[in-house]
């Protein structure tokens, strides 16, 4: 622990230095510094401008480094993709395959996976997508993954109505899932809907955020 | 010592604390990257408030729960975080949003056309730059925003917007149990994750391809994933 503690003081120090400037003042605001004062004061990161004050420097930032080549280590398209239809072993494979190989690759493993979780897939009419999707065809739409978003009108990646246009915070994405996977070729009408002896698959029974979303920027809920 | 310098402090005692916690990650789905920073564990692409309006949202390293863990999460300075749009429907991005810390800050770079497309990037420094201080961990807390140039840019913890069944799927998909229960148990519920949230005009982005969503095939269309890519 004292260890732990002694690192942790060093690492502060490092970042106490790098980040006061010459004129800081021993890292005290100085109160009467202004944003419209023609001089670098206070906390300023240039003449007034940056720090915790003032507007951000339009400037390119002194002494960042933003060179050298980055790798691909994961990616996401649709929700869920990876997840539900990889084969495990093979994830890191497909977090690191460009979108336009994907099909060639990674169809025939999702095809695998859907006819596991749903062996009746194709006996049931495939799914309720366009004139219904049979195994080939849903699963070649899958392995393409990425997210279509309309350019106008309604962004969902299910609303009821409107199909796989973006995704909003509060898409039951789970759910439209489940039902094109076990819910047979009437999306409106799904079978496996737990009336009856049918098991209920077509719903995870969660179909909300546990925390109400904001209304504007940045619309997502706060931490926890 | 001011209150940005006191969160990266705070961050930086945080992180040595709270990695055995993140234990996984992008809804968990591969080895690699499974519990570490480049981990995606959601994308989220939506009209505004105003329709002219898109908003892009990534969301990595989930599963941290309230306190020391999400306080002390931080973005790592190494892990490019790449926003891809394709606007013609060839599956190759056209365009790119880039994302990366330095410092308290989170830096945006784009919508730019990328020097290389693939598996590798460069950071555009030729493009349009932007940033935002990294907002808080503590419950509760309010979300830095930054407008500039006719976009707006967040970063920092939020909680975790997705929602799902996870372990009563999984029991469905082993076989242990016939079907899900009537009433679930979100498994992501109490959680955050780390989020970086740009809104921009459509208008940055171009006309999209009309003929790739075939559920409307008239509807011109942006192609989206987005990528983490780690310094070499």
């Amino acid at each position: 622990m004292k260890k732990i503690v002694y690192t942790s003081l060093i690492l502060f120090a490092a970042l106490f230095f790098v980040q006061c400037s010459e004129d800081d003042n021993n890292n005290v605001i100085d109160p009467d510094a202004t944003c419209s004062d023609g001089i670098q004061n206070g906390d300023e990161d240039g003449i007034d401008c940056g720090g915790s004050v003032c507007e951000p420097c339009d400037d390119e930032p002194t002494g960042l480094d933003f060179s050298g080549t980055y790798v691909q280590e994961d990616q996401v398209g649709r929700p869920a993709i990876s997840r539900v239809y990889i084969t495990p072993g093979l994830s890191d494979d497909f977090n690191t395959t460009i979108p336009s190989e994907m099909t060639s690759v990674f169809q025939e493993n999702i095809q695998t996976n859907l006819e596991i979780l749903n062996p009746d897939f194709d006996s049931n009419g495939g799914n309720g997508l366009g004139t219904n999707q049979d195994a080939v065809e849903f699963t070649t739409m899958l392995s393409r993954d990425v997210l279509w978003v309309a350019q106008n009108g309604a962004t969902t990646f299910y609303d009821g109505n409107t199909i796989l246009t973006g995704r909003r915070l509060q898409d039951d994405v789970m759910d439209f899932h489940l039902r094109l996977l076990f819910g047979g070729p009437d999306l409106e009408n799904p079978i496996n809907d737990g009336s009856g002896d049918d098991p209920l698959l077509i719903s995870d029974g969660v179909d909300s955020n546990d925390k109400d979303f904001l209304a504007g920027f940045p619309y997502l809920a706060p931490p926890f | 010592m001011n209150r940005t310098k006191l969160v990266s402090a705070l961050a930086i005692l945080g992180l040595l604390i709270a990695t055995p916690f993140l234990i996984s990650g992008d809804h968990i789905d591969a080895p690699g990257v499974t519990g570490t920073t480049s981990d995606l564990t959601g994308f989220y692409a939506f009209e505004g408030e105003t329709s002219n309006n898109l908003v892009l949202i990534a969301n990595l390293q989930g599963f941290l729960p309230s306190g020391t863990a999400t306080e002390g999460a931080t973005f790592d300075e190494d892990v490019l975080v790449e926003f891809n749009i394709d606007t013609d429907g060839d599956l190759t991005e056209d365009l790119i949003i880039q994302a990366i810390k330095r410092g308290d800050t989170m830096y945006f770079f784009g919508p730019a056309v990328p020097s290389s497309t693939g598996l590798q990037s460069e950071i555009a420094t030729f493009a349009n730059m932007n940033k935002v201080a990294i907002s808080s961990g503590v419950s509760d807390a309010q979300a830095i925003v930054a407008e500039s140039n006719g976009m707006k840019f967040f970063a920092g913890p939020r909680d975790d917007p997705f929602f799902f069944d996870l372990e009563r799927f999984n029991e469905v998909a082993n076989g242990e149990v016939d079907g899900f229960n009537a009433v679930g148990t979100d498994t992501f519920a109490g959680t955050n994750v780390l989020s970086i949230a740009i809104e921009l005009p459509k208008s940055m982005l171009g006309t999209g391809s009309v003929g790739t969503n075939p559920f409307q095939p008239a509807t011109p269309v942006y192609s989206m994933w987005v990528e983490t890519k780690r310094k070499q």
